[in-house]
């Protein structure tokens, strides 16, 4: 059903298109970016390739910095106190406005980029982990101290499988989010990747090519959404 | 069954307990569990029956006063080691299947092979009459299925002080009188010392030994009242005139004197 929709749309978009006589580089046709995309055939490997590999290497490292943080939060009242507040502000803050300090600070490596992926992705696994992590009910939590759980025990047997379908959604979320934010460090300076390879594109008027590589970063999107729900199946009963 | 064993395994001994920043739950409170008996704890709603139940098992310290196990003092890991604690609401882990959910109490010890482990949760849920849903999970049984897995996950735990805080409070009444009697039957045949705490003065007297009255305003003492009906009791003893009696006195110990 989707993809008939997805498939009017693109039908709509062709016609629109050529009815009304649109240059190019306001709006391509669909058959346009396709074949711009399959004339660039030899160049998408590369791009593709770098973004990736941000996004992922910023995901990982949002995964270990939200459960450290979501972890010590859980343990200490007075840490959780404190911090959560500020978790909760601090999804208010345009990420995009902070993104170009990374540059500043990291300059062109990939770990400029890396770090704007885990600007993007990281608020969403720690809030959703946090969440997951606060609705261990202390009656279960009373339950298992009563019958001789340890503290590990509790965490390993209670409070991360309790955790656990809260932290996939937030990590379906920051999957997304890591992408935007590796395409988002690569638009602001980068000499490779999609998010450089749009911008180059945009700044040539070249919009064919700007919207092949949105496509595939779409594309790439989804598959590392459909990636973790897959994911999920695994753990979740 | 009073006569056998009237020692007292468990006393609390002018116990003191406040949440903090909040008034004072429970003033010198002073009460003793006779072993292998049924005590029944009621007592108005707020006031602080799941606080002393859990005082008991360890879970929380007391303010002041002392617990004795068989006659010494015994701080919180001692009662946390020698008894057990069953909350009202339901705690059955919804992941796991209901041969795993009792199976959790021999795997935190972890002295066992799985087997064993197998072995000995099956054995349980034969006699509690679990064995077909072995392997279903919690959210595929019924209110009294549920409570009857949570009893088999707490009793496997090895301990001689029960604790139980309203077990059947989430029940309708015709399946709370089907559990109640399962209970019994099952009491019977493990005959280990019960605290349990109930909303029920029916209940109270059908299970109880001993029945203790927790009063509403913290510092008025705990009063005790014997049971002695003959066991194993029938459910036409609720009928009967000494039970009715009984159930006068209870009421105006908890309600107190003045009829309109
Ligand atoms: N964790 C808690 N923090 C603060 N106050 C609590 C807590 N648990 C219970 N209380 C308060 O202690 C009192 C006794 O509660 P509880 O022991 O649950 O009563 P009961 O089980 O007799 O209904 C109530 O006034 C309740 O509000
Ligand atoms: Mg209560």
């Amino acid at each position: 059903m989707t993809f008939l929709v997805l498939l009017a749309v693109l039908l709509v978009w062709e016609l629109m298109v050529r009815i009304f006589d649109i240059a190019p580089y306001i709006l391509p046709p669909p058959s346009d970016v396709l074949i711009a995309m399959w004339d660039a055939r030899d160049l998408w490997g590369q791009h593709i390739w770098m973004t990736w590999s941000e996004a992922m290497l910023g995901l990982a490292i949002s995964m270990l910095i939200a459960f450290l943080m979501s972890v010590a939060m859980l343990r200490s009242l007075q840490l959780r106190k404190a911090l959560y507040p500020l978790l909760i502000v601090s999804q208010t803050i345009p990420l995009i406005a902070i993104s170009p300090i990374f540059i500043i600070w990291f300059d062109y490596t990939i770990w400029s980029k890396v770090a704007v992926a885990v600007l993007w992705s990281f608020f969403p696994i720690v809030i959703s982990l946090n969440e997951g992590f606060r609705s261990v009910s202390p009656e279960r939590r009373e339950m298992m101290i009563s019958l001789g759980a340890s503290r590990l025990q509790i965490f390993r047997l209670l409070e991360w499988p309790t955790a656990l379908p809260s932290f996939f959604a937030g990590l379906k979320m920051a999957a997304a989010y890591a992408v935007i934010g590796a395409t988002v460090g690569e638009w602001l300076g980068a000499e490779r990747g999609l998010g450089f390879f749009a911008r180059r594109a945009s700044n040539n008027m070249q919009t064919d090519l700007l919207f092949a590589s949105v496509f595939i970063l779409c594309v790439m999107g989804l598959l590392m959404v459909y990636a973790v729900k897959y994911m999920k199946r695994g753990f979740v009963r | 069954m009073s006569g056998e064993g009237d020692a007292n395994v468990f006393v609390a001994d002018n116990i003191c307990f406040g949440f903090p920043g909040k008034r004072s739950v429970l003033d010198q409170v002073t009460f003793a569990l006779k072993e292998r008996h049924f005590h029944v704890l009621v007592g108005p709603s707020g006031a602080g029956k799941s606080t002393l139940l859990k005082l008991c098992a360890g879970l929380l310290n007391a303010k002041e006063g002392t617990f004795l196990l068989n006659g010494s003092a015994a701080d919180c890991s001692q009662r946390l080691m020698q008894s057990v604690y069953m909350p009202q609401s339901d705690t059955l882990l919804p992941w796991r299947t209901v041969l795993d959910n009792v199976m959790l109490t021999l795997e935190l010890q972890g002295k066992q092979s799985a087997e064993e482990m197998q072995e000995r949760a099956m054995a349980l849920l034969d006699s509690f009459g679990l064995r077909d849903c072995a392997d279903a999970y919690p959210d595929q049984l019924s209110g009294g299925m549920k409570q009857r897995v949570m009893f088999a996950r707490t009793m496997l735990k090895n301990v001689p002080l029960l604790l139980l805080d309203e077990p059947f409070s989430a029940l309708d009444s015709l399946t709370r009188k089907q559990m109640q009697r399962w209970l019994l039957d099952v009491w019977q045949r493990d005959r280990r010392t019960v605290l349990m705490v109930t909303h029920d003065i029916d209940e109270a007297l059908l299970l109880a030994d001993t029945v203790l009255v927790l009063p509403s305003e913290p510092g008025e003492t705990v009063q005790a009242l014997e049971v002695t009906f003959a066991r194993p009791r029938s459910f036409e003893l609720i009928y009967e005139p000494a039970f009715v009696e009984r159930k006068r006195l209870l009421e105006h110990m908890l309600l107190g004197g003045d009829n309109l």
